[in-house]
């Protein structure tokens, strides 16, 4: 049996899936009305980790507040594609350490191919050096761990341009 | 129960205080760098960050530089005994601006003043080993005091907050800087108009 630090990312999204029936399953009943079936399947405290194939290391874990399944135009579910309210995205170096956290109000997420994306507003930040990003519509790959922005982007570097020039007597 | 400073340990703290605490802010500021555009792209593991439409950098106290496309390196270490890499403190490895750059110094003039040198061209490369900032592509220099232009390239060394070119230069200076002198309005021993 694999160890679970070596599951591979499509036992996660089957997990992710179980935990979404779980969800519907449990879902209140009585005199509320009844939910649509995007609505049933939504998951509050939504999360999941995708690791490397190769050495099992998380690379990504997405985590949010809350996330429903995007249902196609004909009323089914699109496999993998997630609506999620807000957004908790961080990244990992290969020595499993934290580096970049992306935050969304709202976004949607696709774990297959590990992208997520937004029109809205997000942040992002990296404790280590303390950069920080923002702006208005992002993309992110997951696999280049490439961040597209696409409006009104302002970064913030915690560095200087040159060293203070010593005080002369 | 009330804790009661001395007032003469608050007189001697109080001018010590207002004296580290603007050096200290503005310390902070300067410990900044601000990049804005409209668009980008950031290869947030290597490091590599693409920027274009309206791009602003600005070093607070130091620098605002404006362009149409900016290319910004931040370092990346490789971790030890791991493939991947690790982030470097932020330190900016080099600086490539293109695109109707201009570039705005910011220089401490006399009494507290702050005197601001305008510098256009087509591209202003940074490079953090020397800590200098190249301008090319017809470069100029815009100060209240006239125009330097004609150079193939300048050079401004942040460190020593110096200015240097390449190459031949021309200095235009605005007519009214010889108002006064009698440079061109000398007496002449010629017969006065009747």
């Amino acid at each position: 049996m694999p160890s679970p630090r070596h599951r591979s990312w499509p036992t996660a999204l089957a997990g992710l899936l179980a935990l979404g029936a779980l969800a519907q399953g449990t879902a209140p009943s009585g005199s509320a009305p009844v939910p649509d079936r995007a609505t049933a399947a939504t998951i509050r405290q939504w999360g999941i980790s995708l690791r490397d194939n190769v050495t099992g290391r998380v690379q990504l874990r997405f985590s949010s507040t809350e996330a429903s399944p995007v249902t196609s135009g004909k009323g089914g579910l699109v496999p993998a594609l997630w609506d999620v309210t807000g957004l908790r995205l961080e990244s990992f170096r290969s020595d499993e350490r934290s580096d970049f956290i992306i935050e969304s109000p709202s976004c949607r997420v696709d774990v297959t191919t590990r992208d997520a994306g937004s029109a809205g507003i997000f942040s992002a930040r990296r404790e280590a050096d303390g950069v920080s990003i923002k702006g208005r519509g992002f993309q992110f790959d997951g696999t280049e761990k490439r961040l597209t922005v696409s409006n009104s982007v302002q970064i913030e570097l915690r560095t200087r341009l040159f060293q203070s020039k010593p005080a002369s007597p | 129960m009330t804790c009661r400073v001395p007032s003469a340990l608050v007189c001697m703290l109080l001018p010590l205080w207002m004296t580290l605490a603007p050096d200290r802010a503005l310390a902070q500021q300067q410990d900044r760098i601000l990049l804005s555009a409209t668009n980008c792209v950031l290869e947030l593991e290597k490091g590599v960050y693409h920027l274009w439409d309206h791009v602003v950098v600005e070093a607070p106290g130091t620098l605002r530089i404006t362009c149409d496309d900016l290319r910004a390196a931040l370092p990346q270490d490789k971790a030890p005994g791991a493939s991947g890499a690790v982030p470097t403190g932020g330190k900016l490895q080099s600086l490539v601006a293109s695109g109707s750059v201009v570039i705005e110094l910011y220089q401490p003039g006399a009494n507290g003043s702050t005197n601001v040198v305008r510098a256009f061209g087509r591209q202003a490369e940074y490079g953090s080993r020397e800590e200098i900032l190249i301008l090319t592509g017809e470069p100029r220099i815009e100060t209240a005091s006239g125009t330097m232009i004609g150079t193939d390239a300048l050079v401004y060394d942040l460190k020593s907050r110096t200015m240097r070119n390449r190459g031949p230069y021309r200095i235009e200076l605005p007519a009214d800087i010889l108002k006064g002198s009698t440079l061109f309005n000398r007496g002449t021993n010629a017969p006065k108009p009747r």
